[in-house]
């Protein structure tokens, strides 16, 4: 890789891999295993520079790298379903009540564990980067209709879990 | 689109506390690796099409016709019998370790209840347990049959590894490795430069080479300085070698494990561990003698919260159970109350450290959990943590 190539590489990296690490930690839960599978993702996408050609192909790539890797090698969603009370310490969110909301995190942060990886995949796509059911399925390579079922599967267990988010409900609009 | 709703609010307050992190050297690191192996898999291709061309047998599979019968003289190519072929072919490959043979092999286990041990002398230990004391920089004690607790390695230092015999360690402080004797003398530079978080300095079966982390995880040869990358197949951390140095057990991404011989060019998984509480194996803190056992710490949901300094801790913590790296089981060990450690020893035995109504034990079990030894824990060595046991 030449040196136009490095600097953008590298300013790529800056500006993009706090968004990228947003999804990973919604993805795994925790900021070691965030890291490593967007170290993964942005790795690949070095190695795929040359091919890219602007940087929002290079953050596509990333995330579905990121996306697929986790689907694919995730392999212990047990754990994550024992996560009890932790995260309060962490930073960040904004709310009248910080206590109350740091509980409302932790419960969404257990509740996210338990889906599947496929379902907790889908359910990122769709309402935390907001992309509709066509491109969530072209990202993760499956067809529209397992997105659908994924989704409803993931939000029917999120209200079981999260009851202060039943709302979402409404959330599922049919046929985005 | 749609607007703001409860579950977007609530999945982007939750993003939100993840910390910040430059993954720029990270991931070049990394990337640079992935071509690595990208190169030797190439290579091994290349390898394996010749060996396939020179033996001959890329004309086996194919169909139609029977080719013409060669015209009378030598054959094209060399002639190998089948075992060559086979051979010649097989060579090149990546090494795997042999999982159907070692799947196959009997393992001994423990039996279901706690049995009676053959000593109850802490004077018959056969070998040396040494602790770390994490209140006190980590303050290494030894403690050995018939004698009081002794400190011999009181210097600060991030992670720590004891030679199979007992006779040296090796640490890591300032960025540098060090071995010292556990007898005394001067500590003295092994090697400059060591990431030590990932891979604590492990000794080999022969005492005469360290597996560390320099950059990258390698091989040094203590007498000499020599360093010997590992694989670039070997995609890992924590690597621990097995008791008779043919296997390694080592950490993945993502918290799994994986195991290879010790000269392969890329690993096994070990299957999830069925813990029923749902904990993970992330990481390996000692190997049997064969890599078909291996005790691991078993990861919590509280210490699974990463960025913590709970964490960092983990990293050093003593392993709480044992794990068939076949089959990916916890083994049931024959000891009451809780495990607070376990390790193996060079030649397989097993120790393991419990503690019950505020009471610690050492158990020592035979490599078939014959169970030699059960004594009480000197008291003074109650709040330092379980690091080898050594011959």
């Amino acid at each position: 890789m030449d040196e136009a190539r490095d600097c953008a590489y590298a300013d790529f990296v800056r500006e993009r891999s706090h968004a990228l690490l947003r999804s990973a930690y919604l993805l795994t839960g925790d900021q070691h295993l965030a890291e490593d599978l967007v170290q993964e993702a942005l790795a690949r996408t070095h190695r795929a520079w040359s091919r890219l050609e602007r940087p929002s192909n290079a953050e596509a790539y990333a995330r579905k790298v990121i996306y697929h890797a986790q689907v694919s090698f995730w392999r212990r969603p047990k754990v994550a379903e024992a996560l009890v009370g932790d995260g309060l310490e962490r930073h960040g969110g904004s709310t009248d009540d910080p206590a109350e909301a740091a509980v409302r995190r932790v419960a969404l942060r257990r509740a996210l564990l338990a889906l599947s990886p496929k379902q907790r995949a889908v359910i990122v796509l769709r309402y935390f980067e907001d992309h509709t059911e066509v491109e969530a399925a072209q990202m993760l390579g499956v067809s529209v209709s397992t997105v659908k079922t994924q989704c409803a599967r993931g939000l029917e267990k999120l209200r079981t879990l999260v009851p202060d988010l039943r709302l979402l409900a409404d959330a599922h609009e049919a046929g985005r | 689109m749609t607007g703001p709703d409860p579950l977007r609010d609530e999945l982007r307050e939750l993003a939100d506390t993840v910390a910040p992190t430059d993954l720029y050297e990270r991931s070049l690191a990394r990337s640079r690796r992935i071509g690595r192996r990208e190169a030797a898999i190439g290579t091994t291709a290349a390898v394996v099409a010749l060996a396939l061309l020179g033996s001959g047998l890329w004309q086996l599979p194919q169909a139609g016709p029977p080719p013409a019968p060669p015209a009378a003289g030598a054959p094209l190519a060399p002639s190998l019998s089948l075992a060559d072929k086979q051979a010649a072919t097989a060579a090149p490959e990546p090494s795997k370790p042999a999982t159907a043979s070692r799947a196959d092999r009997p393992r001994p286990r423990p039996p279901r209840t706690t049995t009676s041990p053959r000593s109850t002398a802490l004077g018959d230990l056969p070998g040396h347990i040494f602790y770390a004391d994490a209140a006190d920089d980590g303050r290494l004690v030894r403690l050995s049959p018939g004698d009081q607790p002794e400190t011999v390695l009181s210097q600060r230092y991030a992670t720590v590894g004891v030679s199979p015999d007992g006779s040296q360690l090796a640490y890591v402080a300032d960025g540098s490795l060090m071995v010292v004797d556990t007898r005394g003398g001067e500590p003295r530079q092994a090697y400059p430069g060591t990431a030590s978080a990932a891979q604590a300095p492990v000794w080999s079966p022969d005492g005469a080479r360290l597996l560390i982390d320099a950059a990258e995880p390698g091989v040094l040869e203590v007498a000499t300085g020599a360093l010997t990358p590992l694989p670039d197949g070997l995609d890992g951390q924590q690597f621990r070698w097995s008791g008779d140095g043919s296997m390694l057990v080592y950490a993945t991404a993502g918290c799994g494990l994986e195991v290879a011989g010790a000269t392969a060019q890329s690993g096994t998984p070990v299957p999830a561990s069925g813990d029923p509480d749902g904990r993970a194996a992330c990481r390996p803190v000692s190997v049997d003698a064969t890599g078909d056992l291996v005790t691991v710490q078993l990861t919590s949901a509280s210490s699974a919260s990463s960025g913590t300094p709970a964490a960092t801790d983990s990293a050093v913590a003593p392993a709480d159970a044992v794990l068939d790296t076949v089959t990916g089981d916890i083994v049931d060990l024959p000891v009451s109350g809780k495990v607070i450690g376990a390790v193996f020893g060079p030649d397989g035995d097993l120790l393991v450290r419990s503690v019950k109504d505020g009471k610690r034990r050492l158990s020592l079990f035979a490599p078939d959990f014959t169970l030699l030894l059960r004594a009480r824990e000197p008291a003074a060595l109650k709040d330092l943590g379980l690091v080898a046991y050594t011959r």
